[in-house]
Formats: C-alpha cells, sequence, structure tokens
C-alpha cells in the first residue's frame, strides 16, 4: 500500500452492540464502529448525502440507515442501497484481532474514492 | 378397529384433552358443498371490489413491533396501491401513515426500515413532518399562496394497534378494537411468548397468483402427503385438526414428533427426529426406549431442557405438553397465518398486487425466542425438520435486512415446495374448463375465510 499501513486498536469488540455501533473519535476523524456477530467495520461518522452525523444511524445487519433522510449504504462496500445519496459512505480498514478492533487510519477509504471505483467498475 | 370417517368431527389430535378447553375440536360450522367461483381469482372486478369492501375494513398485518423499538425507529409497509409508515412516535405510541407527502404525492419513506433523530423530511422538495406527522415545515412557505397550504395538517393518519409484538393498521377511520376483531385468539395465544421472539429471517417473495390463491396453500395440510412427503414420517398428515371460528379464523393442529399413521412400523422411532432432538442438543441415546407412536415425548423433554439452558423455562411452563411440539397453525382474518411454536413462530402475509389480480405479495417472517445458549442452534421452520439448522448462539440483536428471494431455494426447503405449486395452481383456476375448486372437508378453512369475504363483498 502507498502509505504503509497504521493499525490502531480502537475498541474491544464486546463493547460495540451486535448489530448496533459505537461512535469513536481520533483526532480529526469521527467513527462509527459497526458490529454485525463477529465483524467490525469502520465507517466515517458522516452522511454523504448532506454531511450530517450518523450517530443515530440504526442498523439491519450490513445496512446502515441515515437518522436524517433515511439514506441506506452497505456498510462492506460503502454503496449507497437506497434513499437520496447517490455517493457512498466513506470508511477504513478495519480487522478484530483477539477480541479488540482495529482499524488502519493511514488508508482511508474517502466517500468518492469508492465512488470512482464503483463508476470504474460498472464501466468496465 | 378405525370409526368411520365422520365429515362434522374429523380429526381430533387431542382425544383425551391433554391441551384442555384450547386444544379441543371446535364445533363443525356448515360451509356447503359448492364450488368456489373461480373468477375470484382473476377479475379485476373483484380485486377492486375487494380493496374497497375488504382491505380498507379490515385489520391488516404490517410487522413487527421489534420494528418500531425505540422512539424515531418506522418501518413501511406496502400494501395493494398504498404504502404506509409505521414510527414509534414517543415512548408510549406507535403510529401509522399513508407514506404520501401533502405537496406532491411523493413518497416520504423509500427503504425496509429506519430510525429518525427527528422528523421526516421528504426528499423531493423538503418539507418536514415531526414523528406524530403533524406538519413541521414547509420549505420556502413564502412563495405559495395562503389558500394553496392553509389546510395542509400533516400526514393522513390511519388506525394502528399492537398485539403480541405484531402490528395491525386499520384504513377504516372507525375499525372495530383489535382486540375484539382478532376473536378467540387473544385467549387461544395467551401462553405463548411470541412478542418476546425477534426476527431471524425476513423474505419477501413475488407471485404470479392471486392473493387468495397463495394463502390456500397454507391453510391446510391435505396437500401434505404429495407436497411435503419428507414431513409424513413424524406428523399428523390426513389426521390433522382443522378447527373453524368467528370473524373467519381458522386452525390447523399438525402433531410433530411421533410417528405418522402412515408409516409402516409405528414402534420404530421416525427417521429424522433423533436429528432433530440433536438439533435441539438432546441426547436421542436417552430417548431409546419409547417406541415411534409415543417419540412425541422425547421432543416434549427436550425442548423443557432447551428452555432451561436458554432462560425460558417460565414461559415455556405455561405451554401444554402439546404445544411444546405441535404445531398450532392460525389464519388470522384474511392477510396472515401464523405457525406457532413453543420457541419460534411463521408470520406468512399474503397481500394483494397493487394492480393485477393475477399477482400478490408474500412475506415471511421467521421469529425465534433468542438463544443464551452459545452451541444451541437455532430452529429454522422455513424448513421444518431436521434440516431446519439455524444460526447458533443466535441472541436476536442483529436485526436481519429483508431479503427479497430471486430463487425458490432462498425461502427455505419446505416453504419452497408449496411455493412450486401456486403460480401452477393461478394458471389451472383462469383455464375455460376449470369451474372452481372441489374442497374436501380437510380444506374447509377455505371455505370458511371465503365466506368471511363473501360477508365483507355483502353477498351474505
Ligand atoms: S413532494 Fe414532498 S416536498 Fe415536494
Ligand atoms: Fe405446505
Amino acid at each position: 500500500m502507498a502509505n504503509g499501513e497504521d493499525w490502531q486498536r480502537v475498541i474491544a469488540l464486546n463493547e460495540v452492540p451486535n448489530g448496533g455501533l459505537r461512535c469513536l473519535e481520533r483526532g480529526a476523524v469521527r467513527l462509527l464502529i459497526c458490529r454485525v456477530h463477529d465483524e467490525a467495520y469502520a465507517v466515517i461518522n458522516r452522511c454523504p448525502h448532506l454531511g450530517l452525523d450518523l450517530d443515530q444511524a440504526a442498523m439491519y445487519e450490513h445496512e446502515l440507515v441515515c437518522p436524517h433522510h433515511n439514506a441506506c449504504f452497505d456498510i462492506r462496500s460503502g454503496k449507497p442501497t437506497s434513499g437520496p445519496s447517490v455517493f457512498p459512505l466513506g470508511g477504513y480498514p478495519c480487522r478484530v484481532l483477539d477480541g479488540e478492533v482495529e482499524v488502519d487510519f493511514a488508508n482511508p477509504d474517502s466517500t468518492m474514492d469508492r465512488h470512482m471505483r464503483a463508476v470504474n467498475a460498472a464501466k468496465r | 378397529m378405525n370409526k368411520p370417517y365422520d365429515f362434522k368431527t374429523g380429526y381430533q389430535v387431542y382425544p383425551d384433552n391433554s391441551s384442555g378447553e384450547l386444544g379441543k375440536k371446535a364445533p363443525y360450522v356448515d360451509h356447503g358443498t359448492e364450488r368456489p367461483d373461480p373468477k375470484r381469482y382473476y377479475s379485476k372486478e373483484e380485486a377492486d371490489l375487494e380493496w374497497h369492501m375488504l382491505w380498507k375494513k379490515v385489520w391488516i398485518f404490517a410487522g413487527v413491533a421489534q420494528d418500531a423499538g425505540d422512539v424515531g425507529s418506522y418501518f413501511k409497509l406496502d400494501f395493494g396501491k398504498e404504502s404506509f409508515i409505521i414510527v414509534r412516535s414517543a415512548v408510549d405510541r406507535v403510529q401509522a401513515f399513508y407514506n404520501v407527502c401533502p405537496h406532491r404525492g411523493n413518497r416520504l419513506v423509500h427503504n425496509d426500515f429506519g430510525r429518525l433523530s427527528k422528523n421526516f423530511q421528504c426528499t423531493f422538495h423538503g418539507w418536514k413532518f415531526n414523528l406524530d406527522g403533524t406538519l413541521n415545515e414547509i420549505h420556502d412557505a413564502h412563495t405559495f399562496r395562503k389558500e394553496v397550504i392553509a389546510d395542509v395538517e400533516g400526514l393522513v393518519e390511519v388506525k394502528c394497534e399492537i398485539w403480541k409484538g405484531m402490528v395491525f393498521i386499520n384504513m377504516d377511520p372507525n375499525p372495530e378494537p383489535l382486540l375484539d376483531y382478532l376473536g378467540v385468539l387473544p385467549e387461544h395465544v395467551a401462553n405463548y411468548p411470541l412478542e418476546k421472539m425477534r426476527v431471524m429471517k425476513d423474505i419477501e417473495w413475488h407471485w404470479d397468483a392471486n392473493w387468495k390463491t397463495a394463502i390456500e396453500a397454507f391453510v391446510e395440510f391435505y396437500h401434505a402427503d404429495a407436497t411435503h412427503p419428507e414431513v409424513i414420517p413424524f406428523s399428523s398428515t390426513t389426521e390433522t385438526q382443522y378447527d373453524l371460528y368467528d370473524k373467519g379464523i381458522s386452525r390447523m393442529i399438525i402433531t410433530f414428533g411421533a410417528s405418522g399413521p402412515k408409516n409402516p412400523d409405528r414402534n420404530a422411532i421416525p427417521p429424522g427426529m433423533e436429528g432433530m432432538i440433536a438439533l435441539y442438543r438432546g441426547n436421542p441415546e436417552d430417548y431409546k426406549h419409547l417406541k415411534g407412536y409415543e417419540y412425541n415425548k422425547a421432543m416434549i423433554d427436550t425442548r423443557k431442557k432447551w428452555a432451561q439452558r436458554n432462560g425460558w423455562e417460565a414461559e415455556l411452563a405455561k405451554l401444554t405438553d402439546d404445544q411444546l411440539t405441535d404445531d398450532w397453525n392460525y389464519h388470522v382474518f384474511p392477510t396472515i397465518t401464523l405457525n406457532i411454536f413453543a420457541d419460534s413462530m411463521l408470520i406468512q402475509t399474503f397481500r394483494p398486487h397493487a394492480t393485477d389480480p393475477c399477482k400478490s405479495v408474500y412475506q415471511v417472517f421467521t421469529m425465534c425466542l433468542p438463544l443464551k445458549d452459545p452451541l444451541q442452534h437455532s430452529f429454522d421452520i422455513n424448513s421444518y425438520g431436521p434440516e431446519g439448522l439455524g444460526p447458533q448462539g443466535w441472541d436476536g440483536s442483529v436485526r436481519p435486512k429483508r431479503i427479497y428471494a430471486k430463487e425458490l431455494v432462498e425461502l427455505g426447503s419446505v416453504l419452497s415446495q408449496d411455493a412450486i405449486n401456486v403460480p401452477l395452481v393461478q394458471q389451472g383456476i383462469q383455464s375455460d374448463v376449470f369451474k372452481g375448486s372441489r374442497l374436501g372437508e380437510s380444506e374447509n378453512r377455505v371455505r370458511h375465510y371465503l365466506a368471511e369475504i363473501d360477508r365483507y363483498l355483502g353477498r351474505r
């Protein structure tokens, strides 16, 4: 990876409610750690629809629903699945090691990156 | 010596009254022998009549209360040409609204469910509505002439009530209370912990068949021998008990666990049942002494131990031994059936299509009591039998997304066996040579709900 990697422990998996999320801040980075059983996902706490925060978002398995205008995203890919957002949700690589959630802060997956990747993938 | 079949008594699954009043066979209701008019299943006129005289009057199952759990949580129900939003607008209040923006008509909610922090906002021009449906804000209101917006109060509300964790709505402004509408059901089902079950699976499927063609495949077990031959060894098929009650409500009780009368050797343990005991983490070795015809006792004992390990002892202690193993299946007139087991339930919903009487929408919620035992698998009723192995240690906290099934197999083995027949039956019903179903007494629940529909349509 171009930037190298910067894995940091952010929270214990069992502190994140199963089927729910926890809000975290690391410096300027505002994250949601979402949990589905034994997996965790790190997404940016900012809805790409109007830039509002997602603290109160609801989760349905891998679908996250914005509490403001019901934009829905798949937290695995960031893809909008329903509702008003045409842009994907940003995120960071995330893994669970020994019950601890770790995030690679060196490799943000910004909204537009994912968006362009999705656009290019569709062209191919 | 077998007694000759008497259609007025039919079969009774608990002849020794082991489930008391609730398990008793209901008195016979004579709906005659006529064949229902096939046009009911495909004519546009009939569908329109049903829309105005039936659907706009009855309590319609909308979804599960779990999906309107905390304030701001909502879910959407699409029903015929209408769509509704059901939302918990306050700690002690769940309300339902037409999913229609009073500005230009846009649907306010597009997704299946979610939770709002403040209010509903229309995606088209941004009008806002409070959780209780009242108007919050008209964007750039000064650009409207007063008369145009003077009467906008907010979203149009429909009646909404909850029973046992299930949410019902009614488009009639003055309906009878839900509990009265449900007739015998509240009493019959009182002891089951239905409101504590959580959604384990949620699947929607679209059929090329009228909603009645679809539901009629699920209110009789006469089809079991031909459609679900794998259940013959461990359940009653022909000997199922059928009961008809007021208000179009009916029931069948399908026994589970004991060797069925069609097994050549009724002493032998029915195939598959030891697997089923193991699924519930019972030890089949403990039940080797039982004969096949009494093997339901193994299931009863296993479910009691299951309840101890998973924290449901008090709840399951309220049920009879029969209820610990058998399937009590209710038709909640007109649009859902409930397959109720001690630890799980299938809610099957059958909804009319928005425009085409030869199509319908089917949705099935698989509900289970959450597990405490991390090694315990949940039972996935969609595949009724030992192959119905659900997830392990399932604690009910992850609300699964709704699956819009594209292939039959996604419904589960048993349900897909049923689903195969439905569109084919619809095709046959539409044939010029078909003059109406010839209904046996095991199919009397079909006559029963059709008679209730006729009452709504003003035919009786
Ligand atoms: S249609 Fe809803 S704001 Fe215009
Ligand atoms: Fe069936």
